[in-house]
């Protein structure tokens, strides 16, 4: 029986985070199948091509508040206010500590906001925030 | 309520702390791939070292194009440190080119200099300008090699002098934040700190000129900046 892989769409244009990322998945033992736009632009043009689409829609995605061309904040608030993505979970992805930057980000509709930790360890933590979000949105 | 009156030195405050910020942002993402790469390199087996190690040493290059980067504003922002000379611009154009001769060689760029002027200014600032601008158009090619045409002409506030591309062009709803220092319009495919028209445009602007861009033709863009006459020209 073929395992049901998580789709998960990853706006990221820092390819070393790209890289933790999919480890932290693959750590987790998360199947997956990750696409992944470089600036939020890329990203909002791949939504807007698969909103109509429904054979391949993502679980989950994670969003980085700092992208080239259309940052996290205005991608958010574009998920939030479509049809296709708006009950989507979000999990925003951030250097910044700032409390601005994270009342924001949950304000915009983010279901959590992830500060990228500089050790491995908890880096891979987010393997486990992944699971444990689209458990809490299952019905 | 009254507006605020903008206060320069508040204003140069703000600047310096949205420098910062950003300067920490990017420096901080260089740092956490370095040191999750130096972690991963002590768990890994063999075959996965040379993967690992490969994100090491691009953290570590990262972080040199940052700091680097961040050096060169900091130079670029005070016209005081500015040595101003009467001298033949186009040794400054000379300059750029002989630092991306690698670059010209390896996507067969064209680049075309038109009759330059005589102008008052730093000499290495103004050939980090060009080097910013002409290693611009190489960067953002388009599918033809680059081909690049640097010129001046004489107006009422002084020389204006181009750069013009053929490259992939820069849509006109990102020009507004071409200028503020780190912010990309490309992620890491195209390398970068996101520095070097921020440096530009210090450096024109320590010249008391401007910088701007326009729409390229039939691609591309073209870069003006202005910079005043010498006394008597």
């Amino acid at each position: 029986m073929t395992e049901q892989k998580i789709r998960i769409l990853l706006a990221e244009d820092n390819d070393g985070d790209v890289f933790l990322v999919r480890r932290a998945l693959e750590k987790r033992g998360l199947p997956h199948e990750l696409v992944v736009s470089h600036n939020g632009e890329e990203a909002l043009t791949w939504l807007d091509g698969h909103a109509e689409n429904t054979d391949w829609a993502p679980d989950l995605i994670l969003l980085d508040l700092n992208l080239p061309r259309i940052d996290g904040a205005q991608l958010l608030s574009h998920i939030r206010k479509s049809d296709s993505f708006s009950d989507t979970p979000v999990i925003v992805l951030t250097s910044s500590d700032s409390p601005k930057d994270r009342q924001m980000a949950l304000e915009l509709g983010a279901n959590l906001y992830f500060r990228k930790p500089t050790d491995l360890a908890s880096f891979m933590d987010l393997g486990r925030i992944v699971e444990e979000t689209l458990k809490s949105v299952v019905i | 309520m009254p507006a605020q009156e903008s206060h320069p030195e508040i204003e140069l405050l703000n600047e310096m702390q949205r420098f910062l910020r950003a300067a920490v942002h990017d420096l901080r993402a260089a740092q956490r791939r370095t040191g999750t790469a130096a972690e991963l390199l002590l768990q890994a087996g063999d075959q996965e070292r040379e993967a690992v190690a490969a994100q090491l040493l691009q953290g570590l290059s990262k972080t040199e194009e940052l700091l680097t980067g961040i050096g060169r504003y900091a130079t670029a922002l005070t016209p005081a440190s500015y040595a101003i000379h009467l001298f033949p611009s186009i040794s400054a154009v000379r300059f750029a080119l002989a630092h991306l001769e690698n670059e010209i060689r390896e996507t067969s760029a064209t680049i075309d200099v038109g009759d330059l002027p005589d102008i008052a200014g730093d000499r290495n600032r103004l050939a980090e300008l060009f080097e910013h601008l002409i290693g611009n158009a190489l960067k953002f090619r388009g599918p033809d090699p680059p081909a690049v045409e640097i010129g001046a002409r004489r107006t009422a506030e002084g020389w204006r002098f181009s750069v013009k591309d053929n490259g992939i062009g820069i849509a006109p709803k990102y020009r507004d934040r071409l200028f503020i220092p780190f912010r990309r319009l490309h992620g890491a495919e195209v390398p970068g700190a996101g520095l070097g028209l921020a440096i530009s445009q210090k450096i024109v602007a320590a010249h008391r000129g401007r910088i701007w861009i326009e729409d390229g033709s039939p691609s591309g863009v073209t870069f003006f900046f202005i910079l005043p006459a010498a006394d008597g020209d």
